[in-house]
């Protein structure tokens, strides 16, 4: 979970990383009420990096022309996201600028700190000075100094830089996060360093015993995209035809690519934990047909339980059901039509005998079909995935 | 790795209906549950002899020989679990729980190779020996007892596999998740090392997806093996997922970018072909691959 710039300084002030004086704007109107002195930099609150040259950044230097420039980047999407909220913050001189960003490795399994001569979002640029040191035990004051001295650093710089960085780390271990990045950190002529724009992610499966952070990402609007409304469905072919439910990722990666080598396109898929409860199974499982029935070139679901009796159980009886409803709906004529009609007719030229729903094929491993149930029953992956598109037989 | 023995004594720590069923699933298989550590239930006895205690270390005073400790408890509290079994005394240690904040597991493993641990998980369905050990909620009904090993990060798949093993006759020697989580106590290469040496092992079968969060396969490299390794990779047909736009900040993208071009699927065969490992293309073909390979293996 990403953390906005203006919700990363209030942490860092908190934790004493210099921040410059600043103030958020919700609408332009706002500005009057500027309590910094001109001139000030406006920047727009999104998540995505690299704001200025898309229009997120603005310098002003009065009032009027604050407003228009407020109104400019409250109307300007960046990858997809509009602002709510404005940062208005003091212009600042620095004399060198920095990169420093303490992450999560996950492949050593340790935090590991980041430093660099060159700030910016050249990739590239950053790189090329980019300085890393692991944190291997724990942590002490020392790893950061490290980390100051091989990016280079020397007399008060190092203890200046160490103490940021060292800071950034006590926030990173306390907040459970994946990230936090300073980029730039100015350093002015004096040399005294200030934290010029900050990103935080916060580690989504720690969330919940840091409500504080709950509760600002609860602020964030989330970013529309096409995938809004598809709830927990990783769709990753809107036009494909079959899409795969299953309660593991390793069946669903078996799943795909066995309709892969069927040449059948699949759509996406969706994974049910393992140990959840019954009635939360239901529920997500109904809403996930819902969902999914959306997608317009929809064939069919596969649906794959292994080695958990009782949700291969709730998944048999629940398909059952939301089978049974749609069809008293279709039979009853006052079924609402899809977004597209073009499924439809299609359907009713294709497959004269269905009613335009999906074919349900699934393999529970312990759960064998039933009489008169509307999905088909199948005793392996394989046989599941020729069921597709098998002639209709008993459906 | 783990030593292990099929009389061995098993601690569990949890609690509710998790805790109960873990207990139940391995009684029914014949393992040897001694204690449960569940806080407030502490001076009970549980069917089967099972004794309740409220801290590890009265378990352990109590009951002798507690060689292995399972943690089924909620993900916030594993690491304190851990780190009392640590404490008292237990060095071998099975986490199911799954979705542990991955700096508590940075820290667990940091307790635990200082102390010597060895932790299965997090996010492991445990191991099973067939016919002889379960520690863990592994669907024991896949597995008749053999000759390979299957090493997994998926235990429904592995089950899979185990399934097509013995439909062709080829029965398995242990079988092991090692876990969901990004972050694991002990990956493929551990396992695998270990397995070289078991004598009930005469193939070792290493099942991964390309789903998982696991980064190790993509730049695995053993030292020389002196059993056949098979390998089958699922999902090397999926997509590889375009890093989200929103979450590029500069320093993401050093950790992403690196992760993810060695957790393509194309990658881990790549490194697993270069260790002389016979990948397989389909979860039919792994015992095709191992009869080809003039195993004289029991039936």
């Amino acid at each position: 979970m990403n953390l906005l710039e203006y919700q990363a300084k209030q942490i860092f002030q908190e934790w004493g990383i210099p921040v410059l004086p600043s103030q958020c704007i919700e609408n332009p109107s706002q500005i009057k009420q500027l309590q910094i002195p001109y001139p000030v930099v406006l920047k727009s609150q999104v998540r995505a990096s690299g704001r200025e040259p898309l229009g997120g950044i603005k310098f002003v230097g009065n009032t009027i022309d604050a407003i228009a420039a407020a109104n400019a980047i409250f109307h300007q999407p960046i990858l997809g996201e509009f602002p709510q909220v404005i940062l208005a913050e003091s212009q600042y001189n620095p004399t060198q600028e920095f990169f420093l960003a303490v992450v999560l490795d996950y492949e050593l399994g340790m935090p590991v700190l980041f430093g660099s001569r060159q700030s910016g979002n050249d990739l590239q640029l950053v790189q090329e000075q980019l300085q890393k040191v692991v944190v291997e035990q724990q942590f002490s004051s020392f790893y950061a100094r490290r980390l100051a001295i091989k990016m280079g650093l020397s007399g008060s710089l190092i203890e200046s830089v160490a103490q940021i960085v060292e800071k950034m780390y006590r926030i990173f271990i306390q907040n459970d996060l994946d990230l936090i990045e300073i980029n730039p950190l100015g350093i002015d002529q004096a040399g005294v360093p200030m934290a010029l724009d900050g990103k935080i992610i916060v580690n989504d499966q720690a969330l919940d015993r840091h409500p504080e952070l709950a509760e600002l990402a609860k602020q964030n609007t989330p970013v529309a995209d096409w995938r809004d409304g598809w709830g927990r469905w990783q769709i990753f072919n809107p036009t494909g035809t079959v899409a795969v439910i299953a309660n593991n990722l390793g069946l669903v990666a078996t799943g795909l690519d066995l309709l892969h080598f069927n040449k059948i396109k699949a759509a996406g898929y969706l994974v049910f934990a393992d140990d959840q409860l019954p009635g939360k199974t239901k529920q997500e499982l109904l809403t996930a047909l819902e969902q999914i029935n959306q997608l317009t070139e929809l064939e069919a679901v596969l649906l794959c339980i292994v080695g958990n009796p009782a949700l291969a159980e709730q998944v048999a009886a629940t398909l059952t059901e939301y089978l049974k409803i749609h069809q008293s709906i279709c039979s009853s004529g006052d079924r609402t039509e899809r977004p597209t009609a073009t499924r439809a007719v299609r359907r009713a030229t294709d497959r004269p005998t269905s009613n335009a729903m999906p074919r349900f094929v699934a393999y529970l491993s312990e759960v064998s079909g039933r009489p008169g149930s509307r999905w088909l029953s199948a005793g392996n992956l394989t046989e599941a995935i020729h069921q597709i598109h098998a002639p209709h037989s008993n459906q | 790795m783990l030593n292990l023995k099929s009389t061995m004594k098993v601690l569990v720590y949890g609690t509710g209906t998790i805790a109960t069923s873990l207990i139940e699933k391995m009684q029914a298989y014949g393992t040897h549950v001694a204690a449960l550590v569940d806080v407030g239930r502490g001076g009970q006895t549980l069917a089967g002899g099972v004794r309740v205690f409220d801290l590890v270390s009265q378990a352990t005073s109590h009951v002798s020989d507690l060689e292995v400790a399972l943690i089924c408890n909620e993900p916030y509290r594993v690491l304190d679990a851990a780190l009392e079994v640590i404490d008292a005394g237990i060095n071998q240690l099975i986490i199911t729980t799954g979705g542990i904040p991955p700096l508590d597991t940075v820290r667990l493993l940091r307790r635990a190779k200082a102390s010597g641990t060895k932790i299965l998980g997090p996010g492991s369905m445990g191991l099973v020996v067939p016919g002889k050990l379960l520690l863990g909620f592994q669907a024991t009904q896949f597995y008749q007892p053999g000759a390979i090993a299957i090493v997994s990060c998926s235990a429904p798949l592995g089950y899979l596999v185990a399934e097509s093993l013995c439909q062709a006759g080829l029965g398995i020697s242990i079988a092991i998740d090692i876990g969901q989580d990004a972050i694991l106590g002990s990956g493929y290469q551990p396992w695998i090392e270990w397995l070289s040496q078991d004598a009930d092992t005469q193939a070792i079968v290493l099942v991964d997806h390309a789903l998982s969060t696991n980064p190790e396969l993509g730049h695995i490299c053993f030292s020389p093996l002196e059993k056949p390794v098979f390998a089958y990779v699922a999902g090397h047909t999926i997509p590889t997922p375009k890093l989200s736009e929103v979450n590029l900040t500069v320093a993401a993208q050093f950790n992403q970018s690196d992760r993810s071009r060695k957790n393509t699927t194309k990658a881990k065969i790549t490194a697993l072909k270069k260790n002389k490992i016979n990948v397989a293309e389909s979860l039919e073909q792994i015992p095709e691959l191992i009869k080809n390979a003039r195993l004289k293996l029991q039936p």
